[in-house]
């Protein structure tokens, strides 16, 4: 019981923090001409955070019906 | 290699391959061997998200606004994380009912209103035009391109050309054949097709894979690697503008309204309502299609930049449509085997779209359109001609027919002005307009019929008067003034700057206006409700809820009409309970009713247990009403059953037989004790 309702939070929590890392506020500190590893910073950055909110789901759903 | 008869040969090779999938798919059916019930199938299936938008048109986006072609994505991927609680929801709600489109889903959570099946058929139509005629643009185009090889040669505008000269008019004549020998074949009641779904999964593989060969083929091939082609580009200012500002419409207003757009297409587009929930087989796909299907919009975005970039530098100063880059860049290295794969991945996402959209559509059409009327007008011819599975099947055949000819025709009137993107961000803005009703629907118990009418309708209208209208103006249909002086000369009715709003993109502006009057209208509404009911004061809500649960109706803003009612159910409940009930729906969620019921202590919990116990009885079984079913003794109990399991939204796992019976025990006892 714990674990599912659990789960069903850590979802809420990757909206909410995908909410965040995907606007304005956060989005604009990485809109600056740098590349890391000769990617430009922004495009890395949305790619970074997607596939991090993408891993937290997964990881949040599949743990739960082991 | 490439010449005009080996084109048309593998693309009808490719179109029976697809076919014969499908049949396959339909006979596994019969067997009870279903070939969709797995998750990944599942997830594919909702990648037809991703049409020939994504497959031709992010690129061509990319070239001009850089990172902007990537919100559309993001959206769904949010939606997604929620979506264990809305669409598993909605799934319930479908399956409970026996929903089979987004218009019987709204009519349905008002009362089964005809009116407003009617009119959301309506919107969904006249909204889903432009994105078929999207579709249209990028096969007709990528065919003349194909036919043109080895030579780079734009296309030349459709709406100089006669009809029959059209190659466009012959692609939407095939794929309405198509379709209709898809999806019209044989009747099902629940309107599911599987087959269809199989060959959706497999087209969605395929346009994948054509999607990330030709990106790698691209970034390492013609480049050496990513770091090469942003390398290329700081030479050029024009360029390394794109690969670091967000320059998304008007910053960053546009690129959050594109994410709040997208999130509400992926729900309520009627082809993703079609695959994600109608054609949903076993709700517990959704665990694993909940991050899958995010993770392929990412796969299939990788190369996206790269591509956008490669082109814009590959074809400097050449005039080559970036929309057409994913083609043209295989095929200005001659390349002949990769631009085959890249020509069938963009005709599997445009057959994948128009093949799902209109079957779902012409189900629209048809349940909620023509046949209430046909049913109120020719009552008696009904009754006599018998045979009813074949004037629906033609009325459906019609409907697929005319549904692409009118995309067609929105093609030769508006289709060149625009951009690919910008086309179906047009049809995206119409089907967000459901988002108020179809939400309002599923958790506000205060949304009236008449609410969502004007709601539904007096968005539609801006959505026509601030996207629709200024489409046909800008590609001269009409007069140009429409734009630039407003509605009869009158600066304050401009659409693009409706009451005078400058700052947003045309999107955003759209979006702002049509929800700003959908909620007025909403709430207008509510309050001329209340004012009747002589309630318009502070803890209304309350005591709304607590009257809804009296009378065993659907709050007594809508009234509550008596042969709505579910039987068993009139019985009026005294202030005090219905005050208990009130406190206790305010903090309903059972989970948290269980949580609270561990802390309270012991005269908390017995009113909390009563009023638990009423507020169910009364509640669900007013639900019932709601829906207009007719109350029956078991469709109530499995109605009561159900809401309470959507309502513990977080209890996935199938519960134990012995839960099963308990909780079906219990309600026995209570309605005994009735």
């Amino acid at each position: 019981m714990h674990r599912r309702v659990l789960a069903g939070d850590r979802l809420i929590a990757a909206f909410l923090v995908g909410c965040v890392l995907f606007n304005y506020p956060l989005l604009s500190l990485f809109d600056r001409h740098t590349a890391v590893f000769g990617i430009p910073l922004v495009y890395a950055y949305v790619f970074f955070a997607w596939a991090v909110v993408i891993a937290v789901m997964a990881w949040a759903i599949e743990r739960r019906f082991k | 290699m490439l010449e005009a008869p080996v084109v048309i040969a593998v693309s009808l090779f490719y179109l029976g391959l697809l076919f014969a999938v499908a049949w396959w798919g339909d006979k596994r059916a019969d067997q009870k061997r279903s070939l969709i019930a797995n998750p990944t199938i599942y997830a594919l299936s909702m990648a037809v998200y991703c049409t020939t938008w994504t497959f031709y048109g992010s690129v061509g986006r990319a070239a001009v606004s850089g990172i902007g072609f990537l919100p559309v994505y993001l959206g769904p991927t949010l939606v997604m994380a929620l979506g264990w609680f809305l669409l598993l929801k909605m799934i319930r709600v479908v399956k409970a009912n026996r929903i089979t489109s987004i218009a019987d889903f709204i009519s349905s959570r008002y009362g089964k209103s005809h009116l407003l099946g009617g009119l959301v058929t309506i919107i969904a139509v006249l909204g889903i035009i432009p994105y078929i005629a999207l579709q249209l643009k990028a096969v007709s185009s990528s065919v003349s391109l194909l036919l043109s090889y080895p030579e780079i040669v734009m296309p030349s505008h459709s709406a100089t050309m006669s009809v029959a000269a059209d190659i466009s008019f012959y692609i939407a004549l095939i794929l309405a054949a198509f379709t209709i020998v898809f999806g019209t074949r044989h009747l099902d009641a629940t309107e599911r097709h599987e087959g269809m779904v199989a060959a959706i999964a497999l087209e969605s593989g395929v346009k994948l894979v054509a999607f990330l060969a030709v990106g790698v083929y691209v970034t390492y091939g013609m480049y050496d690697g990513f770091g090469d082609i942003f390398e290329h580009i700081d030479a050029n200012p024009e360029l390394q503008r794109l690969a670091t500002a967000i320059p998304s419409g008007k910053g960053y207003t546009g690129w959050f309204s594109l994410i709040v757009l997208s999130a509400m297409a992926v729900l309520f587009l009627p082809r993703q309502f079609q695959v994600t929930v109608v054609e949903n087989v076993n709700e517990a796909h959704l665990k694993r299609a909940a991050w899958l299907f995010p993770l392929y919009l990412l796969l299939i975005n990788i190369f996206v930049l790269p591509i956008a970039l490669g082109g814009l530098l590959h074809f400097a100063g050449q005039g080559v449509d970036a929309d057409t880059f994913v083609l043209t860049l295989p095929m200005s290295q001659r390349h002949e085997g990769l631009t085959l794969l890249v020509f069938v991945g963009g005709l599997s996402a445009a057959t994948g779209m128009v093949i799902v959209e209109t079957i779902a559509l012409s189900t629209m059409v048809c349940n909620d359109l023509v046949m209430p009327l046909l049913i109120r007008h020719k009552r008696v011819a009904l009754e006599e001609s018998g045979d009813l599975s074949r004037l629906l099947l033609s009325i459906r055949r019609g409907a697929i027919v005319v549904i692409l000819l009118l995309g067609y025709l929105y093609f030769r009137l508006a289709g060149e002005a625009y951009a690919l993107v910008a086309i179906g961000l047009i049809s995206f803005s119409a089907v967000a307009q459901f988002a108020p009703a179809m939400i309002g629907g599923m958790y506000w118990r205060g949304g009236t019929r008449g609410g969502a009418l004007a709601g539904l309708s007096a968005g539609f209208l801006v959505w026509a008067y601030t996207l629709l209208l200024p489409s046909f103006a800008k590609s001269g249909w009409l007069p140009d003034d429409f734009l630039t002086q407003g509605l009869l000369g009158t600066e304050l009715l401009r659409p693009q700057q409706l009451f005078g709003l400058t700052g947003f993109d045309e999107i955003a502006h759209c979006l702002f206006w049509s929800f700003f009057r959908q909620y007025r209208r909403l709430c207008w509404r509510l309050a001329a409700a209340a004012a009747n009911g002589g309630r318009g004061d502070a803890g209304d809500g309350v005591r709304r809820r607590a009257e809804g649960c009296r009378t065993g109706g659907r709050s007594a803003v809508a009234g509550t009409r008596e042969s709505q009612r579910p039987a068993g159910t009139g019985r009026p409940l005294s202030r005090p309970t219905a005050g208990a009930i009130a406190f206790y729906s305010l903090c309903a969620s059972p989970r948290r009713g269980q949580r609270g019921d561990a802390r309270g202590g012991r005269a908390t919990r017995a009113v909390r247990r009563i009023a638990a116990r009423r507020c169910d009885r009364q509640r669900f079984g007013a639900r019932d009403g709601r829906f207009g079913g007719q109350g029956g003794a078991a469709e109530h109990r499995r109605s009561d059953a159900y809401s309470r399991r959507s309502l513990a939204v977080a209890d996935l796992q199938p519960r134990t037989r012995a839960q099963v019976a308990r909780a079906d025990g219990g309600h026995a006892r209570s309605a005994g004790s009735q």
